[in-house]
This record gives structure tokens, C-alpha cells and sequence, in this order.
């Protein structure tokens, strides 16, 4: 009996890759660790072409979305092509093209983002990091937008993020569900799919779609992230006093802000699962003020400091809890400061 | 104030309303009773001004982020916008061209709750009067005697708000504020808040999603704001 769970594996592995369409095999089959799950999950994400619509749920609002993706070849580099497009209420649409992202909402101008590079992102869930802030548990299997899904529950084990319930398809990995909860248990976002395909290929149109690059008006907000502009010195800088642990940086850049003339550093932090963003700025309203919001599953906290005679606002948004983002946003501090006055 | 010792006890519970604005806690009906009163009160502004400083002591901020200053710009959007009581949100938007004002978006003028912190409408209200005192006002209080100012003051655990109300305590005029202006000031900064928030989150959705495993995530997230 002993070589049979093993040699079973394999036979099912076998058995599933008869299932599998050419082209988009992927690892997940193999996948016994939710740790594995994980990756596949991510791996899924980015590789494979799929088209289907899924509602996000957040307090009273359901809304459903649709999205297609892909990946394509362009001069010996792949690039992935994604379209969300929001199916209630005010249109918008979201289209990324490789490195670039474009989001437009009727009648306003849409905001086209830019980036210089990207970075890998293999391992990080099969890292010894992250199982230090998150216990991962198999739960049984369940049925999501008629397919056979994997659950798999994601435990916080401090108070600085949430806790997510996940549905990843059995056969690719890909995520069909995913629910978040707060440390109390509430639930605080819900994704799902409603339903869901794998072509080999999108249409034609689909794809034409994604590729017609709007030409970009004088108007449109650009906000390019380049290298270059990282090196340029601003004239501040600035530190942050306290990131939770197991966050690192994923990518930092000054962008031109998007409420007011000023550049602002733009800086990504993430777990894995859970991200958050720190921008700051010179402040232009001089008057020092703090504001948070628990905005569905989006914690915001805006945070004005002075240094000297400069003032600077703090803006932290990101999936993690309110007292966390508060904490990180008032940590954050002048670089040089003069310490002629020690804080004892 | 001669007559401050028969209005002990008024005093008392004006104090408390105080207490809980500085903390972001207070009621709406409560703010107003302390902005009133802030108005008129040298003693209860300078109560107002210890217990924002210990405040900022507790939350171990440095004594060097403590400022009393109001821009130019805001100052003179207020007084665009506070004068002139039949003012709504669209004429706002229109003729103003304050930074300030610019940050606003019709697409964001449902309410909603925003816990703007109490400091922002402080903030707001009193660089009115400090608009209509005098332009040229002394803004920094004594700045020697600020850190040996120190007032027991709790800070409820996950109570997040107000740090800050030092703009123009040290006004010398002492007009009342109308409900009018006040629920303007609460206005305006909610919703330069709100478009802050709205802004970033998209910018924030767009660094998430690079690096996401659950692609679809940081965008759907973003229905979020247009549904409130």
C-alpha cells in the first residue's frame, strides 16, 4: 500500500495532462503543497488565456466584471494582454499591455501607467518568508463556476494582514474564488467567478482590441516609471520608520501626483498576498491634518508632516489592516532631520 | 470669562466634547459646541492646544512636526467659499481655482462616510477667522513653552483621528462660526480627501497588479469607490 499514494499521483498527473489543452500545461498538476498551490495560482495568472466573468462583492455591492488574457510573442519577448472591463454602473475598462496599463472611466481621460521594468516574481510563496506570517491549510474540494476547485485557507499569524479563504481550479491553478476576512472573521471582499474558459486562442477581435494603442492625447494623465527618474534627486527624501514584517519592496518610483503639481514618491510593498502603497509629497495646503478611511477592503490613511519649513503628505492605501496602514503612515519621517534635539 | 465659575459645569462638559474631537470622537453637534466656543474661549483654546500637543507626544511624534500654519492658498479659498453662504458644490468647483479646489471631481460628490479627522475641519475653520483676523497674524504660539506643556490624555486604542488643531488659536478675533461654514469646511475636506484616496487607490491598483498573483484583484477592488 505504501508506493500507491505516490504511484497514484503520478497516474493522476497523467491522467489530468490528458485533459490539459497543448499549450498551457502548466506545473499545477503536480501541485501538492498549498504552497505549490499558490505558486501555480500565480503562475496561472500571468500564463495562461482565459476569458470569463466574475463578480466582486464588497459590503452591499456586487459588481460584476469581465476579463480576458492572454500571452503573446513580440520580437522574441512574451507580454501579457489583459482587459478588465466593469459590466454595472459607470464603463471603465483596463487594459495592459506587457508593462503598460491603461485605465480609463467614461468622460474623463484615461490614466496610462508605464513601466520601465519588472520584476521576477518566482518562489515567493514556497519561500520559508512567507509561511512565517501565514499558515496555509488544505480544506476540502468544492465546485466554483463548474469547475472543480482546490480550497485552500491563508492564516495570518500577526494582526498586520487579513486572512483570505482561496478557490484555485484544479486543473490550472488559477484563482476561481477568494474571500478575505479581518481578524474578527468579518468578510471583507469576495471574488468570484461566475463562469469561466480556457481557449486556446481569443478572438481576433479580443485581440485587436487590447492592441489598438490609443494614441496619447496632450491631455492624458501619463505616469511613466522610469529608472531614470528614480535616480534624479528630488530635493527630499524621506524614510519609512516601520514596514510589518514579511513585506518587502516590490517597486518604488516618482510619478507626477495625480491631486496636485507636485512629484511624489511612489512606493509598493507586498507579502505575497496582501500589498500595500506609501506615496509622498510636498503638501501644498500647509495645514497639518491626518484622515483615515476603511474604504471596503482598502485601508487609506493621509497624513500630513512638516520638516522644518516643508511640509509632506503621506498617503498609505493598501489591503492590510487600519491600524497597521496608521502605524506605517505615521512612522514615516524626513531622511535628514536635524538631531540637535534628541528624542529621548 | 469673568463668568466662568458659574459655568463650571458647562465648562466640564465642553472640556470632555474637547477631548473627544482632538481624538477624532467627538459628534457633529458636539464639534460645533466646541468650534463655537473655540470662537470666544482664550482659555478653552489654550486647553485645546495642550491637549493637541500631548496628544502628539503620546503618538511620540517630534516636537519639530508640530506647526501652526495655514497656506495662502487654502486661506484664500475659504474665503472664497465661506463668505458666501448660498454656495454649493458646483459654482464651488467652477470659480475657485485653488489647489485645493481643483482636487475635486463631480463624479465624487455623493456622501458618504469619511472620517476625515476633526483636525482637518479645525484646521479649516479657525484659518477662517484667522483669514478675516488678519492677514499677518502671529501664527506660532509661544514655541519655547510647547514641550513642557503636558496634560494627562488618553488615546483610546484604534480611536484614529485628529492630530492636529493648531492653526490659528492665536487669532484675536472672536466672530462665531455659522453651520454654514462649518459644514462647508467639512465639505471641502472631505472631499479633497476622498480625491486623494480615489486617486491613489488606482495608483495603488496599478503597483499591485504588476506583482499579483490574483491578477484580477486589485482592479475589481477599485468598484469599491464608484459604488459608495
Amino acid at each position: 500500500m505504501k508506493g500507491i499514494p505516490k504511484a497514484g499521483r503520478t497516474l493522476a498527473s497523467i491522467f489530468f495532462s490528458f485533459f490539459l489543452v497543448a499549450g498551457q500545461a502548466s506545473a499545477t498538476s503536480q501541485a501538492d503543497t498549498p504552497e505549490q498551490w499558490l505558486e501555480a495560482m500565480s503562475d496561472a495568472t500571468r500564463n495562461l488565456t482565459y476569458r470569463g466573468h466574475f463578480v466582486y462583492q464588497q459590503g452591499a455591492n456586487l459588481e460584476t466584471l469581465n476579463i480576458i488574457h492572454t500571452r503573446e510573442t513580440e520580437k522574441d519577448s512574451q507580454r501579457e494582454l489583459e482587459r478588465i472591463r466593469y459590466q454595472d454602473g459607470l464603463p471603465r475598462e483596463m487594459i495592459r499591455r506587457g508593462k503598460e496599463i491603461v485605465f480609463a472611466t467614461a468622460g474623463r481621460e484615461p490614466t496610462r501607467f508605464e513601466h520601465e521594468s519588472l520584476m521576477p516574481m518566482v518562489g515567493r510563496f514556497t519561500g520559508k518568508e512567507f509561511r512565517k506570517f501565514y499558515d496555509l491549510k488544505p480544506a476540502s474540494l468544492d465546485r466554483i463556476a463548474n469547475r472543480e476547485a482546490v480550497q485552500l485557507l491563508v492564516i495570518p499569524t500577526d494582526r498586520h494582514r487579513h486572512g483570505y479563504q482561496l478557490w484555485l481550479d484544479r486543473r490550472t491553478g488559477l484563482m476561481l474564488k477568494s474571500v478575505m476576512v479581518d481578524s474578527d472573521g468579518r468578510i471583507m471582499e469576495r471574488i468570484q467567478f461566475t463562469d469561466l474558459e480556457f481557449p486556446e486562442k481569443l478572438s481576433e477581435t479580443e485581440l485587436t482590441q487590447m492592441k489598438a494603442v490609443k494614441a496619447a492625447s496632450v491631455n492624458e494623465k501619463l505616469v511613466k516609471l522610469t529608472d531614470e527618474d528614480n535616480r534624479k534627486p528630488a530635493g527630499w527624501s524621506w524614510k519609512s520608520g516601520w514596514i510589518p514584517d514579511g513585506f518587502s519592496l516590490r517597486s518604488q518610483s516618482r510619478r507626477k501626483s495625480p491631486v496636485s503639481d507636485q512629484t511624489v514618491d511612489a512606493v509598493n510593498y507586498s507579502d505575497g498576498l496582501a500589498s500595500f502603497s506609501i506615496f509622498v509629497e510636498p503638501d501644498e495646503t500647509r495645514v497639518l491634518s491626518q484622515a483615515t478611511e476603511q474604504i471596503g477592503s482598502m485601508a487609506a490613511v493621509s497624513k500630513v508632516f512638516r520638516s522644518d519649513n516643508s511640509f509632506f503628505h503621506v498617503t498609505v492605501v493598501g489591503e492590510i489592516p487600519l491600524g497597521t496602514a496608521e502605524r506605517i503612515a505615521v512612522s514615516v519621517r524626513p531622511e535628514e532631520q536635524k538631531q540637535t534635539q534628541a528624542t529621548k | 470669562m469673568s463668568e466662568k465659575s458659574s459655568h463650571n459645569h458647562a465648562e466640564e462638559r465642553l472640556r470632555e466634547s474637547l477631548s473627544a474631537a482632538m481624538d477624532g470622537e467627538a459628534s457633529e453637534l458636539e464639534m460645533r459646541r466646541v468650534l463655537d466656543r473655540l470662537g470666544n474661549d482664550d482659555e478653552l483654546r489654550d486647553t485645546a492646544r495642550r491637549y493637541q500637543m500631548a496628544g502628539d507626544m503620546i503618538r511620540h511624534e517630534a516636537t519639530g512636526f508640530m506647526s501652526i500654519d495655514l497656506s495662502a492658498g487654502i486661506r484664500e479659498q475659504l474665503k472664497d467659499e465661506t463668505v458666501s453662504t448660498d454656495t454649493n458644490h458646483s459654482t464651488v468647483s467652477e470659480k475657485a481655482d485653488s489647489k485645493v479646489v481643483t482636487l475635486f471631481n463631480r463624479f465624487w460628490e455623493r456622501t458618504g462616510q469619511v472620517a476625515v479627522a476633526a483636525s482637518v475641519t479645525f484646521a479649516v475653520i479657525l484659518g477662517v477667522k484667522q483669514y478675516n483676523a488678519e492677514p499677518g497674524a502671529e501664527y506660532l504660539a509661544d514655541a519655547g513653552s510647547q514641550s513642557t506643556l503636558y496634560q494627562p490624555f488618553q488615546v483610546k486604542p484604534g480611536g484614529y483621528g485628529a492630530s492636529s488643531i493648531q492653526a490659528g488659536y492665536n487669532s484675536k478675533q472672536h466672530s462665531s462660526i455659522s453651520s454654514e461654514q462649518l459644514a462647508q469646511a467639512q465639505d471641502v475636506a472631505t472631499r479633497a480627501i476622498r480625491e486623494r484616496f480615489r486617486a491613489y487607490a488606482l495608483q495603488h491598483a496599478e503597483l499591485s497588479t504588476m506583482y499579483s498573483g490574483q491578477a484580477s484583484l486589485p482592479f475589481a477592488r477599485l468598484t469599491t469607490f464608484e459604488t459608495q
